[in-house]
Protein backbone atom coordinates (compact mmCIF):
# COMPACT_ATOMS: atom_id res chain seq x y z
CA UNK A 1 0.00 0.00 0.00
CA UNK A 2 1.66 3.46 -1.09
CA UNK A 3 1.39 5.87 1.40
CA UNK A 4 1.99 9.65 1.09
CA UNK A 5 2.43 12.12 3.69
CA UNK A 6 1.21 15.87 3.63
CA UNK A 7 3.27 18.39 5.46
CA UNK A 8 1.51 21.98 5.25
CA UNK A 9 3.65 24.42 6.17
CA UNK A 10 3.64 28.66 6.75
CA UNK A 11 6.17 31.11 7.46
CA UNK A 12 8.11 28.85 9.96
CA UNK A 13 11.56 28.55 8.33
CA UNK A 14 13.57 28.58 11.54
CA UNK A 15 11.54 25.72 13.12
CA UNK A 16 10.83 23.62 9.95
CA UNK A 17 14.35 21.68 9.83
CA UNK A 18 13.82 19.75 12.98
CA UNK A 19 10.42 18.75 11.69
CA UNK A 20 12.30 17.36 8.48
CA UNK A 21 15.04 15.77 10.71
CA UNK A 22 12.64 13.81 12.05
CA UNK A 23 11.46 12.41 8.99
CA UNK A 24 15.19 11.34 7.80
CA UNK A 25 14.65 8.53 11.00
CA UNK A 26 11.56 6.95 9.41
CA UNK A 27 12.31 2.84 9.11
CA UNK A 28 10.42 2.36 5.92
CA UNK A 29 11.61 4.35 2.81
CA UNK A 30 10.06 2.34 0.39
CA UNK A 31 6.46 2.92 -1.10
CA UNK A 32 6.42 6.28 0.74
CA UNK A 33 5.94 9.40 -0.82
CA UNK A 34 6.38 12.61 1.54
CA UNK A 35 4.63 15.74 0.65
CA UNK A 36 5.43 19.48 1.50
CA UNK A 37 3.22 22.47 1.29
CA UNK A 38 4.28 26.04 0.95
CA UNK A 39 1.02 28.00 1.96
CA UNK A 40 2.20 31.11 0.80
CA UNK A 41 5.33 32.31 3.11
CA UNK A 42 7.07 35.02 2.85
CA UNK A 43 10.27 34.13 5.23
CA UNK A 44 12.96 31.66 3.58
CA UNK A 45 10.54 28.37 3.78
CA UNK A 46 10.90 27.64 0.19
CA UNK A 47 14.28 27.83 0.08
CA UNK A 48 14.19 25.26 3.08
CA UNK A 49 11.83 23.27 2.05
CA UNK A 50 14.33 22.79 -1.94
CA UNK A 51 16.96 22.01 0.09
CA UNK A 52 15.65 19.06 1.85
CA UNK A 53 16.87 15.96 0.89
CA UNK A 54 16.05 12.49 1.78
CA UNK A 55 16.02 9.09 0.28
CA UNK A 56 12.44 9.05 -0.40
CA UNK A 57 10.40 10.47 -3.11
CA UNK A 58 10.01 14.27 -2.42
CA UNK A 59 7.57 16.51 -3.44
CA UNK A 60 7.26 20.40 -3.28
CA UNK A 61 4.30 22.22 -4.00
CA UNK A 62 2.81 25.98 -3.45
CA UNK A 63 -0.60 27.19 -2.66
CA UNK A 64 -0.17 30.94 -2.30
CA UNK A 65 -3.95 31.46 -0.53
CA UNK A 66 -3.39 31.05 3.21
CA UNK A 67 -5.72 28.66 4.82
CA UNK A 68 -4.44 25.28 6.09
CA UNK A 69 -7.99 23.67 4.69
CA UNK A 70 -6.72 25.10 0.96
CA UNK A 71 -3.15 23.89 1.89
CA UNK A 72 -4.01 20.07 2.49
CA UNK A 73 -5.97 20.12 -0.89
CA UNK A 74 -3.06 21.32 -2.56
CA UNK A 75 -1.13 18.41 -0.82
CA UNK A 76 -3.40 15.39 -1.17
CA UNK A 77 -3.73 16.83 -5.18
CA UNK A 78 -0.39 16.42 -5.56
CA UNK A 79 0.18 13.26 -4.16
CA UNK A 80 0.00 9.54 -5.22
CA UNK A 81 -0.44 7.29 -2.37
CA UNK A 82 -3.69 4.96 -1.82
CA UNK A 83 -3.73 6.17 1.81
CA UNK A 84 -2.76 10.16 2.48
CA UNK A 85 -1.60 11.25 6.13
CA UNK A 86 -1.44 14.63 7.02
CA UNK A 87 0.43 15.91 10.31
CA UNK A 88 1.77 19.70 11.15
CA UNK A 89 5.03 21.48 10.61
CA UNK A 90 5.52 21.84 14.64
CA UNK A 91 5.14 17.75 15.07
CA UNK A 92 8.10 14.97 14.88
CA UNK A 93 7.18 11.45 13.64
CA UNK A 94 8.12 8.27 15.14
CA UNK A 95 10.61 6.18 12.93
CA UNK A 96 7.77 3.31 12.74
CA UNK A 97 5.18 5.86 11.60
CA UNK A 98 4.85 4.65 8.45
CA UNK A 99 4.68 0.87 9.06
CA UNK A 100 2.42 1.61 11.94
CA UNK A 101 -0.49 3.35 9.63
CA UNK A 102 0.08 1.16 6.73
CA UNK A 103 -0.68 -1.99 9.04
CA UNK A 104 -3.61 -0.34 10.86
CA UNK A 105 -5.51 0.30 7.19
CA UNK A 106 -4.04 -3.13 6.47
CA UNK A 107 -5.82 -4.76 9.25
CA UNK A 108 -9.32 -2.71 8.91
CA UNK A 109 -10.07 -2.71 5.29
CA UNK A 110 -13.41 -1.07 6.28
CA UNK A 111 -12.19 2.29 7.06
CA UNK A 112 -11.88 5.49 5.32
CA UNK A 113 -9.95 7.28 7.82
CA UNK A 114 -7.74 7.02 10.91
CA UNK A 115 -6.34 9.40 13.71
CA UNK A 116 -3.22 8.89 15.63
CA UNK A 117 -2.11 9.71 18.87
CA UNK A 118 0.04 13.48 19.92
CA UNK A 119 1.89 13.68 22.19
CA UNK A 120 3.29 16.44 23.78
CA UNK A 121 6.93 16.88 22.76
CA UNK A 122 8.07 19.76 25.08
CA UNK A 123 7.01 19.40 28.89
CA UNK A 124 7.30 23.59 29.24
CA UNK A 125 4.52 23.43 27.13
CA UNK A 126 1.06 24.14 28.41
CA UNK A 127 -0.26 20.46 28.15
CA UNK A 128 -2.94 21.50 25.43
CA UNK A 129 -3.96 20.30 21.78
CA UNK A 130 -2.38 17.02 22.38
CA UNK A 131 -3.90 13.21 22.16
CA UNK A 132 -2.65 11.02 24.74
CA UNK A 133 -5.20 8.17 24.88
CA UNK A 134 -4.25 4.99 25.33
CA UNK A 135 -7.84 3.13 24.30
CA UNK A 136 -8.66 2.43 20.34
CA UNK A 137 -11.55 3.69 19.51
CA UNK A 138 -14.36 2.88 16.80
CA UNK A 139 -16.16 5.30 14.88
CA UNK A 140 -19.13 3.49 13.07
CA UNK A 141 -20.41 4.94 9.97
CA UNK A 142 -23.54 7.88 10.23
CA UNK A 143 -22.59 8.57 13.69
CA UNK A 144 -21.40 12.06 14.73
CA UNK A 145 -18.19 12.49 15.80
CA UNK A 146 -17.13 14.76 18.51
CA UNK A 147 -14.67 17.69 17.92
CA UNK A 148 -11.23 16.52 19.30
CA UNK A 149 -11.62 13.00 19.00
CA UNK A 150 -9.06 12.99 15.90
CA UNK A 151 -6.60 15.99 15.36
CA UNK A 152 -5.31 17.67 12.52
CA UNK A 153 -1.80 16.86 13.70
CA UNK A 154 -2.05 13.01 13.11
CA UNK A 155 -4.85 11.78 10.57
CA UNK A 156 -5.44 10.62 7.57
CA UNK A 157 -8.03 9.03 4.72
CA UNK A 158 -8.31 7.09 2.32
CA UNK A 159 -7.24 8.67 -1.34
CA UNK A 160 -11.30 7.56 -2.66
CA UNK A 161 -12.58 9.39 0.55
CA UNK A 162 -10.94 12.68 -0.42
CA UNK A 163 -11.76 12.48 -4.05
CA UNK A 164 -15.40 11.12 -3.33
CA UNK A 165 -15.83 14.18 -1.18
CA UNK A 166 -14.18 16.86 -2.91
CA UNK A 167 -11.24 17.21 -0.29
CA UNK A 168 -11.31 19.70 2.59
CA UNK A 169 -13.74 22.56 3.02
CA UNK A 170 -11.63 25.72 1.39
CA UNK A 171 -13.35 28.21 3.88
CA UNK A 172 -11.79 26.54 7.12
CA UNK A 173 -8.28 25.89 8.51
CA UNK A 174 -5.90 27.65 10.59
CA UNK A 175 -5.36 30.97 8.23
CA UNK A 176 -9.49 31.40 8.23
CA UNK A 177 -11.24 32.01 11.34
CA UNK A 178 -12.52 28.52 11.66
CA UNK A 179 -9.46 25.89 12.96
CA UNK A 180 -11.88 22.95 12.34
CA UNK A 181 -10.90 21.59 8.80
CA UNK A 182 -9.67 18.63 10.31
CA UNK A 183 -12.59 17.02 12.03
CA UNK A 184 -15.34 18.54 9.04
CA UNK A 185 -13.88 16.28 6.76
CA UNK A 186 -13.38 13.32 9.53
CA UNK A 187 -17.59 14.73 9.75
CA UNK A 188 -18.52 14.29 6.78
CA UNK A 189 -16.80 10.96 5.97
CA UNK A 190 -18.44 9.74 8.34
CA UNK A 191 -22.05 10.90 7.50
CA UNK A 192 -21.13 10.08 3.79
CA UNK A 193 -21.09 6.30 5.19
CA UNK A 194 -17.37 5.81 6.25
CA UNK A 195 -15.97 4.06 9.57
CA UNK A 196 -12.84 5.13 10.87
CA UNK A 197 -11.09 4.62 14.12
CA UNK A 198 -8.50 6.04 16.48
CA UNK A 199 -5.34 4.15 17.51
CA UNK A 200 -2.79 5.37 20.25
CA UNK A 201 -0.01 3.13 17.90
CA UNK A 202 1.12 6.00 15.18
CA UNK A 203 2.38 8.50 16.65
CA UNK A 204 3.49 12.24 16.62
CA UNK A 205 5.10 14.94 19.32
CA UNK A 206 3.53 18.25 19.15
CA UNK A 207 6.34 20.73 19.90
CA UNK A 208 3.65 23.47 19.79
CA UNK A 209 5.35 26.37 21.76
CA UNK A 210 2.27 28.05 23.78
CA UNK A 211 3.07 28.23 27.27
CA UNK A 212 0.98 31.86 28.43
CA UNK A 213 -2.43 31.62 29.58
CA UNK A 214 -2.88 34.76 26.86
CA UNK A 215 -1.78 31.73 24.35
CA UNK A 216 -4.23 29.02 25.67
CA UNK A 217 -6.76 30.79 25.57
CA UNK A 218 -6.67 32.40 22.25
CA UNK A 219 -6.05 28.47 21.11
CA UNK A 220 -8.93 27.89 22.60
CA UNK A 221 -11.33 30.48 21.59
CA UNK A 222 -10.13 30.08 18.37
CA UNK A 223 -11.06 26.03 18.48
CA UNK A 224 -15.13 27.25 19.53
CA UNK A 225 -15.68 29.64 16.88
CA UNK A 226 -14.37 26.69 14.61
CA UNK A 227 -16.66 24.44 16.78
CA UNK A 228 -19.13 26.69 16.05
CA UNK A 229 -18.37 26.15 12.28
CA UNK A 230 -18.40 22.28 12.42
CA UNK A 231 -21.57 21.87 14.05
CA UNK A 232 -23.36 24.13 11.16
CA UNK A 233 -21.03 22.15 8.44
CA UNK A 234 -22.51 18.95 9.69
CA UNK A 235 -26.13 20.19 10.33
CA UNK A 236 -26.06 19.94 6.34
CA UNK A 237 -25.62 16.67 5.97
CA UNK A 238 -28.88 14.53 5.95
CA UNK A 239 -27.83 11.53 8.02
CA UNK A 240 -26.23 12.75 11.08
CA UNK A 241 -28.29 15.88 11.35
CA UNK A 242 -30.21 15.32 14.07
CA UNK A 243 -27.45 13.42 16.37
CA UNK A 244 -25.46 16.80 15.66
CA UNK A 245 -28.41 18.73 17.29
CA UNK A 246 -28.61 16.12 20.07
CA UNK A 247 -24.96 16.37 21.18
CA UNK A 248 -24.78 20.00 21.16
CA UNK A 249 -27.55 20.28 23.56
CA UNK A 250 -26.20 17.53 25.35
CA UNK A 251 -22.64 19.68 25.69
CA UNK A 252 -24.48 23.09 26.27
CA UNK A 253 -26.48 21.87 29.40
CA UNK A 254 -25.66 19.55 32.26
CA UNK A 255 -27.44 18.84 35.35
CA UNK A 256 -26.61 21.19 37.81
CA UNK A 257 -27.29 24.98 37.17
CA UNK A 258 -23.29 26.04 38.38
CA UNK A 259 -21.53 23.51 35.87
CA UNK A 260 -24.17 24.84 33.06
CA UNK A 261 -23.36 28.40 33.41
CA UNK A 262 -19.41 27.62 33.69
CA UNK A 263 -19.79 25.83 29.88
CA UNK A 264 -21.86 29.02 28.80
CA UNK A 265 -18.72 31.00 27.80
CA UNK A 266 -17.87 28.21 25.39
CA UNK A 267 -21.16 27.24 24.24
CA UNK A 268 -22.05 30.89 22.95
CA UNK A 269 -18.46 31.16 21.50
CA UNK A 270 -19.37 28.29 19.64
CA UNK A 271 -22.72 29.76 18.85
CA UNK A 272 -21.06 32.88 17.89
CA UNK A 273 -18.75 30.99 15.65
CA UNK A 274 -21.91 28.96 13.85
CA UNK A 275 -22.93 32.80 12.82
CA UNK A 276 -19.86 33.83 11.57
CA UNK A 277 -19.75 31.02 9.05
CA UNK A 278 -23.05 31.02 8.44
CA UNK A 279 -22.55 34.91 7.60
CA UNK A 280 -19.50 34.47 5.77
CA UNK A 281 -20.85 31.90 3.13
CA UNK B 1 -9.68 84.19 19.27
CA UNK B 2 -5.88 84.19 20.36
CA UNK B 3 -3.17 84.36 18.25
CA UNK B 4 -2.75 80.70 17.44
CA UNK B 5 -6.27 79.35 17.58
CA UNK B 6 -6.23 76.44 15.65
CA UNK B 7 -3.38 73.59 15.08
CA UNK B 8 -4.62 71.31 12.09
CA UNK B 9 -3.14 67.73 12.83
CA UNK B 10 -3.03 65.48 9.97
CA UNK B 11 -2.13 61.93 10.81
CA UNK B 12 -0.89 59.60 7.77
CA UNK B 13 0.31 56.71 7.11
CA UNK B 14 2.02 55.55 3.42
CA UNK B 15 -0.90 57.40 1.62
CA UNK B 16 1.16 60.84 -0.19
CA UNK B 17 -0.93 61.28 -3.15
CA UNK B 18 -3.89 61.77 -0.63
CA UNK B 19 -2.12 63.70 1.33
CA UNK B 20 -1.12 66.83 -1.15
CA UNK B 21 -4.51 67.33 -2.02
CA UNK B 22 -5.61 67.03 1.92
CA UNK B 23 -2.86 69.79 2.13
CA UNK B 24 -3.67 72.06 -0.59
CA UNK B 25 -7.57 72.42 0.79
CA UNK B 26 -5.83 73.22 3.89
CA UNK B 27 -4.09 75.95 2.12
CA UNK B 28 -7.05 77.51 0.54
CA UNK B 29 -8.34 78.04 4.17
CA UNK B 30 -10.16 81.64 4.48
CA UNK B 31 -9.01 82.47 7.98
CA UNK B 32 -5.97 84.44 8.75
CA UNK B 33 -2.97 82.66 8.09
CA UNK B 34 -1.30 83.43 11.34
CA UNK B 35 -3.81 82.08 13.37
CA UNK B 36 -3.63 78.68 13.04
CA UNK B 37 -0.58 76.06 12.41
CA UNK B 38 -0.55 73.07 10.35
CA UNK B 39 1.16 69.57 11.56
CA UNK B 40 1.48 66.51 9.28
CA UNK B 41 2.19 63.09 11.52
CA UNK B 42 4.02 61.09 9.32
CA UNK B 43 2.91 57.58 10.74
CA UNK B 44 5.96 55.16 9.66
CA UNK B 45 5.33 55.70 6.08
CA UNK B 46 7.63 54.31 3.89
CA UNK B 47 6.16 56.45 0.07
CA UNK B 48 7.08 59.32 -0.52
CA UNK B 49 5.15 61.26 2.50
CA UNK B 50 8.10 63.68 3.37
CA UNK B 51 8.70 64.81 -0.08
CA UNK B 52 4.53 65.90 -0.10
CA UNK B 53 5.19 68.06 2.72
CA UNK B 54 8.36 69.98 1.79
CA UNK B 55 6.56 70.49 -1.43
CA UNK B 56 4.04 72.65 0.62
CA UNK B 57 6.67 74.29 2.80
CA UNK B 58 7.49 77.75 2.29
CA UNK B 59 4.04 79.07 1.70
CA UNK B 60 2.43 81.08 4.21
CA UNK B 61 1.47 79.14 6.35
CA UNK B 62 2.87 77.43 9.53
CA UNK B 63 3.47 73.70 8.14
CA UNK B 64 5.68 71.27 10.37
CA UNK B 65 6.70 67.69 9.77
CA UNK B 66 6.43 65.33 12.31
CA UNK B 67 7.54 61.46 12.22
CA UNK B 68 6.21 59.18 14.19
CA UNK B 69 7.77 55.93 14.13
CA UNK B 70 5.48 53.84 16.06
CA UNK B 71 2.23 52.43 14.07
CA UNK B 72 -1.18 53.13 15.46
CA UNK B 73 -3.75 56.24 14.85
CA UNK B 74 -3.85 56.87 18.34
CA UNK B 75 -0.37 57.14 18.84
CA UNK B 76 -0.31 59.53 15.85
CA UNK B 77 -3.03 61.60 16.98
CA UNK B 78 -1.26 61.63 20.61
CA UNK B 79 1.94 63.06 19.03
CA UNK B 80 -0.07 65.74 16.92
CA UNK B 81 -1.67 67.25 19.86
CA UNK B 82 1.34 66.97 22.12
CA UNK B 83 3.42 69.17 19.41
CA UNK B 84 0.80 71.22 18.74
CA UNK B 85 0.82 74.95 20.15
CA UNK B 86 -2.81 76.16 18.98
CA UNK B 87 -5.81 76.30 21.27
CA UNK B 88 -7.46 74.04 19.33
CA UNK B 89 -6.76 70.46 17.86
CA UNK B 90 -8.35 70.29 14.29
CA UNK B 91 -8.40 66.51 13.14
CA UNK B 92 -8.50 66.12 9.76
CA UNK B 93 -8.17 62.95 8.19
CA UNK B 94 -5.16 62.47 5.08
CA UNK B 95 -7.70 61.48 2.65
CA UNK B 96 -10.31 64.45 3.59
CA UNK B 97 -10.25 67.85 2.10
CA UNK B 98 -11.57 70.66 3.92
CA UNK B 99 -14.07 72.96 2.55
CA UNK B 100 -12.32 76.67 2.65
CA UNK B 101 -14.46 77.78 4.72
CA UNK B 102 -13.87 75.19 7.66
CA UNK B 103 -11.72 76.88 9.97
CA UNK B 104 -13.93 80.05 10.12
CA UNK B 105 -16.81 78.25 10.74
CA UNK B 106 -15.18 76.22 13.48
CA UNK B 107 -14.08 79.61 15.07
CA UNK B 108 -17.84 81.19 14.99
CA UNK B 109 -19.24 77.52 16.75
CA UNK B 110 -16.62 77.85 19.40
CA UNK B 111 -17.72 81.50 20.01
CA UNK B 112 -21.04 80.58 20.37
CA UNK B 113 -20.67 77.54 22.40
CA UNK B 114 -17.37 77.88 23.93
CA UNK B 115 -18.39 76.47 27.44
CA UNK B 116 -19.10 72.95 27.06
CA UNK B 117 -17.83 72.14 23.08
CA UNK B 118 -15.76 68.71 24.25
CA UNK B 119 -15.32 67.76 19.96
CA UNK B 120 -17.05 70.33 17.29
CA UNK B 121 -17.11 68.38 13.77
CA UNK B 122 -19.95 68.60 11.03
CA UNK B 123 -20.74 67.10 7.29
CA UNK B 124 -18.45 64.89 5.89
CA UNK B 125 -19.22 64.50 2.12
CA UNK B 126 -17.84 61.49 0.15
CA UNK B 127 -15.90 62.33 -2.75
CA UNK B 128 -16.73 58.62 -4.81
CA UNK B 129 -13.60 57.14 -6.34
CA UNK B 130 -16.05 54.82 -8.61
CA UNK B 131 -20.02 55.39 -9.02
CA UNK B 132 -21.77 54.63 -5.49
CA UNK B 133 -23.28 50.83 -5.78
CA UNK B 134 -26.91 50.54 -5.40
CA UNK B 135 -26.72 48.21 -2.26
CA UNK B 136 -24.93 50.92 -0.56
CA UNK B 137 -27.88 51.95 2.08
CA UNK B 138 -27.29 55.78 3.55
CA UNK B 139 -26.77 53.92 7.16
CA UNK B 140 -23.85 52.24 5.86
CA UNK B 141 -22.29 55.88 5.55
CA UNK B 142 -21.07 56.00 8.44
CA UNK B 143 -18.96 53.36 7.88
CA UNK B 144 -16.90 55.35 5.20
CA UNK B 145 -16.53 58.08 8.15
CA UNK B 146 -19.43 59.98 6.59
CA UNK B 147 -21.69 62.38 8.09
CA UNK B 148 -24.36 64.16 7.31
CA UNK B 149 -27.33 65.25 10.26
CA UNK B 150 -28.95 68.17 8.14
CA UNK B 151 -28.19 72.26 8.19
CA UNK B 152 -29.49 72.69 11.56
CA UNK B 153 -26.66 72.70 14.22
CA UNK B 154 -26.87 70.49 16.82
CA UNK B 155 -25.38 68.49 20.34
CA UNK B 156 -24.51 65.21 19.21
CA UNK B 157 -24.23 62.32 21.62
CA UNK B 158 -24.46 59.72 19.74
CA UNK B 159 -20.84 57.42 18.42
CA UNK B 160 -21.45 58.30 14.48
CA UNK B 161 -22.18 62.34 14.44
CA UNK B 162 -18.68 63.06 14.55
CA UNK B 163 -15.58 61.46 13.07
CA UNK B 164 -12.41 61.29 12.89
CA UNK B 165 -12.20 62.29 9.76
CA UNK B 166 -13.32 66.27 10.90
CA UNK B 167 -13.11 66.83 14.41
CA UNK B 168 -12.21 69.65 16.77
CA UNK B 169 -11.20 69.23 20.23
CA UNK B 170 -9.69 72.20 22.84
CA UNK B 171 -6.00 71.48 23.38
CA UNK B 172 -6.65 71.91 26.96
CA UNK B 173 -8.90 68.95 27.55
CA UNK B 174 -6.95 66.41 25.51
CA UNK B 175 -3.97 67.26 28.08
CA UNK B 176 -6.46 67.29 31.01
CA UNK B 177 -8.32 63.52 29.44
CA UNK B 178 -4.95 62.06 27.90
CA UNK B 179 -5.82 62.30 24.61
CA UNK B 180 -6.90 58.46 22.60
CA UNK B 181 -6.34 55.68 24.17
CA UNK B 182 -3.62 53.30 22.36
CA UNK B 183 -5.38 50.22 23.47
CA UNK B 184 -8.09 50.58 20.81
CA UNK B 185 -7.65 51.97 17.21
CA UNK B 186 -6.71 51.31 13.78
CA UNK B 187 -3.59 49.25 14.20
CA UNK B 188 -2.21 49.48 10.51
CA UNK B 189 -4.51 48.47 8.45
CA UNK B 190 -6.58 46.64 10.68
CA UNK B 191 -9.95 47.67 11.12
CA UNK B 192 -10.55 48.61 14.49
CA UNK B 193 -11.59 51.52 15.62
CA UNK B 194 -13.05 53.35 18.97
CA UNK B 195 -10.31 55.44 20.17
CA UNK B 196 -12.20 58.76 19.11
CA UNK B 197 -15.46 57.60 20.36
CA UNK B 198 -13.91 56.25 24.22
CA UNK B 199 -12.77 60.08 24.27
CA UNK B 200 -15.37 61.31 23.34
CA UNK B 201 -17.93 59.06 26.15
CA UNK B 202 -14.98 60.37 28.35
CA UNK B 203 -15.86 63.89 27.94
CA UNK B 204 -19.60 63.31 27.75
CA UNK B 205 -19.24 62.10 31.23
CA UNK B 206 -17.68 65.13 32.56
CA UNK B 207 -20.01 67.20 30.56
CA UNK B 208 -18.34 67.91 27.41
CA UNK B 209 -20.53 67.11 24.45
CA UNK B 210 -20.26 67.03 21.19
CA UNK B 211 -21.49 69.99 18.80
CA UNK B 212 -22.37 69.07 14.92
CA UNK B 213 -22.24 72.85 12.94
CA UNK B 214 -22.59 71.50 9.49
CA UNK B 215 -20.31 74.32 7.66
CA UNK B 216 -17.30 72.93 9.55
CA UNK B 217 -17.38 70.78 6.10
CA UNK B 218 -14.75 68.21 4.46
CA UNK B 219 -14.91 66.20 2.04
CA UNK B 220 -13.56 62.87 2.13
CA UNK B 221 -12.61 60.22 0.17
CA UNK B 222 -14.53 56.85 -0.60
CA UNK B 223 -11.97 54.81 -1.57
CA UNK B 224 -12.68 52.24 -4.57
CA UNK B 225 -11.22 49.49 -2.90
CA UNK B 226 -13.64 49.93 0.00
CA UNK B 227 -16.47 50.20 -1.86
CA UNK B 228 -16.65 46.29 -1.85
CA UNK B 229 -19.66 44.10 0.19
CA UNK B 230 -16.49 42.11 1.77
CA UNK B 231 -14.89 45.33 2.75
CA UNK B 232 -18.40 46.31 4.29
CA UNK B 233 -19.30 42.92 6.11
CA UNK B 234 -15.75 42.91 7.50
CA UNK B 235 -15.84 46.76 8.58
CA UNK B 236 -19.15 45.90 10.24
CA UNK B 237 -17.97 42.85 12.34
CA UNK B 238 -14.64 44.75 13.39
CA UNK B 239 -17.01 47.83 14.58
CA UNK B 240 -18.38 45.38 16.82
CA UNK B 241 -15.85 43.85 18.02
CA UNK B 242 -14.37 47.19 18.66
CA UNK B 243 -18.01 47.90 20.56
CA UNK B 244 -17.39 45.46 22.97
CA UNK B 245 -13.95 45.83 23.79
CA UNK B 246 -14.50 49.71 24.16
CA UNK B 247 -17.35 48.46 26.68
CA UNK B 248 -14.83 46.18 28.60
CA UNK B 249 -12.79 49.18 28.37
CA UNK B 250 -14.48 51.50 30.00
CA UNK B 251 -15.38 49.06 32.82
CA UNK B 252 -15.00 45.74 33.94
CA UNK B 253 -17.99 43.66 33.24
CA UNK B 254 -18.37 40.52 35.27
CA UNK B 255 -19.03 37.37 32.54
CA UNK B 256 -22.28 37.18 34.59
CA UNK B 257 -23.48 40.56 33.03
CA UNK B 258 -21.34 40.01 29.79
CA UNK B 259 -23.39 36.78 29.18
CA UNK B 260 -27.17 37.72 28.76
CA UNK B 261 -25.85 40.88 26.40
CA UNK B 262 -23.83 38.54 24.09
CA UNK B 263 -26.68 36.60 23.86
CA UNK B 264 -29.04 39.18 23.14
CA UNK B 265 -26.76 40.69 20.64
CA UNK B 266 -25.99 36.76 18.86
CA UNK B 267 -30.13 36.88 18.65
CA UNK B 268 -30.18 40.07 16.63
CA UNK B 269 -27.87 38.94 14.10
CA UNK B 270 -29.61 35.95 13.73
CA UNK B 271 -32.75 37.59 13.28
CA UNK B 272 -31.21 39.96 10.87
CA UNK B 273 -29.58 36.86 8.84
CA UNK B 274 -32.65 35.42 8.68
CA UNK B 275 -34.15 38.47 7.70
CA UNK B 276 -31.32 38.98 4.69
CA UNK B 277 -32.44 35.46 3.24
CA UNK B 278 -35.91 36.71 2.35
CA UNK B 279 -34.95 37.59 -1.73
CA UNK B 280 -35.18 40.98 -2.83
CA UNK B 281 -33.97 41.85 1.21
CA UNK B 282 -31.15 44.61 1.77
CA UNK B 283 -27.38 44.55 1.71
CA UNK B 284 -27.78 46.27 4.65
CA UNK B 285 -29.29 43.71 6.81
CA UNK B 286 -26.55 41.12 6.72
CA UNK B 287 -23.77 44.04 7.22
CA UNK B 288 -25.89 44.65 10.52
CA UNK B 289 -25.86 41.32 11.05
CA UNK B 290 -22.24 41.10 10.79
CA UNK B 291 -22.12 44.63 14.02
CA UNK B 292 -24.00 42.53 16.29
CA UNK B 293 -22.30 39.20 15.98
CA UNK B 294 -18.86 41.06 15.99
CA UNK B 295 -19.80 42.33 19.60
CA UNK B 296 -21.79 38.97 20.69
CA UNK B 297 -18.16 37.27 19.37
CA UNK B 298 -16.10 40.32 20.98
CA UNK B 299 -18.50 40.18 24.77
CA UNK B 300 -17.83 36.37 25.16
CA UNK B 301 -14.09 36.89 24.89
CA UNK B 302 -11.59 35.91 28.15
CA UNK B 303 -8.70 37.67 28.71
CA UNK B 304 -7.88 40.97 27.90
CA UNK B 305 -6.72 41.00 24.88
CA UNK B 306 -9.62 40.74 22.63
CA UNK B 307 -8.17 42.39 19.35
CA UNK B 308 -6.60 38.94 18.11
Amino acid sequence: MRLSLVICTRNRADRLPECLAALDALSSKGNFQLVLVDNGSTDSTRTVLDAYEADFEIETVSEPTPGLARARNAGWRASSGEVVVFTDDDCYVEPEFVEHIVQLFAQHPEIGFFGGRVLLHNPLDYPITIKEDLAEEYFPPFRFIEAGKIHGANFGFRREVLEKLGGFDNRLGAGTPFPCEDIEMVGRAVASGWAGMYSPIPTVRHDHGRRTATEVSMLIQGYDIGGGAYYISMLKQKTIRRQTVRHFISRSMALTPRKCFRRLKRTMRQLTGAMRFLLST
Amino acid sequence: MPHLAFSIVICTHNRAQYLAKALAGVARQDFPTDQFEVLVIDNASTDETKLVVDGFQGRDHNLHYVYEAKLGLSIARNTGWRKAAGQYIAYLDDDAIPSETWLTHAANAIEQRNHDIGMLGGRVEPIWEQPRPEWLDDQLLSLLSMVDLGPTTQYVDDDFGIVGANMIIPRHLLEQFGGFSSEVGRIGNLLLSGEETLLKRRLAKAGYRGYYSPDVSVQHHAPADRLTKKWFLERMYWQGRSSAALMRLEDTIPWSRRAPKSALELLKAAILFVGSLVPGQKFVLRARANGHLGLAEGLCQSGASQCD
